[in-house]
């Protein structure tokens, strides 16, 4: 295991409803797709899916930050729906479908706003401590990052996994006293950083895991 | 698991009317903010991702159901109109706590395209494994996105790479009154006739008095619009990602792809010889072209789709009855 720094640089804009991608979370990912699990829960998550990034010395999280860029620009889009009345009238059942209410209900057609975040260079990074060539060979199945990626969002125009030198004591997941990731609060190093409720370890979203942490200030 | 990836130049075979809104009555074309890598952005147009995934999604609806015997029928219901020609909603029915793994492993099974588009099913959302790009002008301003097969494919065709205002292009349209021709009033009921005449005399009068009140008043319902759209063979990079975890999921894609090229039509005004695309040149692609030799999506012949055909006429009883029950 050794020091790594990892750039995605991304072709279109990217959508993170979380604010930041967790690099861990990323390979875990990976890691249950090709296994064929469809499934990403905390008990799949606590031990028995190896991911080639180190593990603090308690175990509690992954040496690796979430994802850092500038935003350097924001754009709004939306998502819309259409109900879908010229196939429903070509190929529902007249007999057992009489009627279809698209002013409220499951037809309703909708329009969802989304923020698109730009970032400098086009680049996102992460730093971590793992194995640069078992964490290339998993990240070169992402191909898109972030939210609406089915779409085309966050599009990865290519991976760069390179040995860096760490920066000081608390690499990676300390720097200048800001937290890079969730970090609990007796994490040594940390000065001045905003406390929140926030995950160790992924998946993230499962909030019913939240503790007090510090929290990394991204985007 | 294998990742399939496709991409393919697109051409434009008609001007493409894809718009975002409206400014008075100016339709404004689909734009989104390209970075130059130097802090600088245009507004470049561009087909949205949404638009070429549900044109996926919606003609591997129409192979799924012609492979299940079922397009002819009008069988559906409405919750599976949904499933799959919108990727379902959430319908408060059913418990989305559970995920039920066995379930969802039928539900792929019945219908392989389902597992790769995802959507709303019992309540729940299914993710999809399948990333479908934007359609991305080839201009000055996204040259440096365009990957290296393709940039060199245009270099060997000697295509000229313009800023996308060389591309754009703005167009009138008038909806006439129908009204104004004599032969069209004379379709009318008397009293409808008097009140139509009584409207022009009006108008004729409010002209030449020059009072802009009347003018209004009794106006004719032509509508002139003006809209933005794309040139006619405007060319386009575009790719689609697969992440397929066995051979029928990978067939599944083909016929998606392929049932989607086939017949390609994006954006607005289709009834107006707007829209249409076809795929000109592909990568990665082991399926035929099919712009060039597909008529149906189950015409491929014996390399793509087969598969899935077989599949899903096997397994045709049980999608009839999952097609009627399903909560979506």
């Amino acid at each position: 295991m050794t020091p790594i720094h990892v750039v995605a640089e991304i072709g279109s804009g990217t959508f993170t409803r979380r604010g930041a991608i967790a690099l861990d979370s990323l390979l875990i990912h990976q890691t249950c797709l090709r296994q064929g699990r469809l499934s990403v829960d905390a008990s799949t998550c606590s031990g028995d899916i190896e991911i080639p990034i180190a593990r603090e010395p308690g175990g509690r999280f992954y040496l690796a930050s979430v994802s850092h860029g500038k935003p350097v620009a924001r754009e709004l889009q939306y998502t819309n729906r259409r109900p879908a009345i010229a196939e429903m009238q070509a190929l529902c059942d007249p007999q057992a479908t009489r009627v279809i209410n698209i002013s409220l209900g499951a037809n309703k057609g909708y329009r969802i706003p989304r923020s698109i975040t730009y970032y400098e260079r086009d680049e996102l990074e992460w730093w971590a401590i793992g194995d640069p060539d078992g964490v290339r060979d998993l990240l070169a199945t992402i191909t898109h990052l972030g939210a609406r990626r089915g779409v085309g969002l966050g599009r990865v125009m290519r991976w760069r996994v390179e040995e860096c030198e760490p920066w000081g004591d608390g690499f990676p997941v300390v720097l200048d006293g800001k937290p890079t990731r969730n970090l609990p609060l007796d994490w040594p190093g940390v000065a001045g950083s905003r406390v929140g409720f926030g995950v160790l370890s992924p998946p993230y979203w499962d909030q019913t895991r939240e503790e007090r942490c510090f929290t990394p200030e991204t985007q | 698991m294998k990742t399939k990836r496709y991409s393919f130049i697109l051409e434009a075979m008609q001007p493409i009317a894809h718009h975002s809104g409206t400014l008075g009555n100016v339709s404004l074309f689909m734009r989104r903010k390209v970075h130059d890598g130097k802090g600088n952005f245009e507004d470049v147009p561009f087909v949205t991702g949404d638009t070429m995934r549900h044109g996926m999604r919606d003609a591997s609806a129409i192979a799924y159901l012609d492979a299940a015997g079922l397009l002819d029928e009008k069988a559906l219901g409405e919750a599976a109109t949904r499933l799959l020609f919108s990727g379902g909603m959430m319908t408060g029915k059913g418990d989305a706590s559970k995920v039920d793994l066995a379930r969802f492993t039928e539900m792929c099974t019945l219908c392989p395209p389902l597992g790769l588009l995802g959507g709303c099913v019992d309540n729940r959302s299914v993710p999809g494994r399948l990333f479908v790009d934007e359609a991305t002008l080839i201009c000055s301003e996204t040259e440096r996105f365009i990957p290296d097969h393709a940039k060199e494919w245009l270099t060997a065709e000697r295509v000229t790479i313009k800023s996308f205002r060389e591309h754009m292009d703005e167009v009138t349209r008038v909806r006439m009154d129908p009204l104004l021709d004599p032969s069209k009033r004379g379709l009318l009921l008397p009293e409808a006739h008097v009140d139509v005449m009584r409207r022009l005399g009006a108008g004729e009068r409010a002209h030449a008095a020059d009072d802009a009140v009347e003018k209004s008043d009794s106006k004719s319902t032509m509508m002139p619009r003006n809209f933005e759209t794309l040139a006619q063979g405007s060319l386009f990079f575009w790719q689609a990602t697969c992440n397929c975890l066995d051979a029928l999921e990978e067939d599944s894609f083909d016929v998606m792809v392929a049932a989607f090229l086939a017949n390609c039509v994006v954006g607005g005004k289709k009834g107006t010889s707007h829209g249409r695309m076809r795929s000109i040149r592909a990568w990665n692609v082991d399926i035929r072209r099919p712009s060039d030799t597909v008529s149906d999506c189950v015409g491929l012949g014996k390399t793509t789709g087969s598969l899935f055909v077989e599949h899903v006429a096997k397994h045709k009883e049980q999608i009839r009855e999952w097609l009627r029950i399903v909560n979506a």
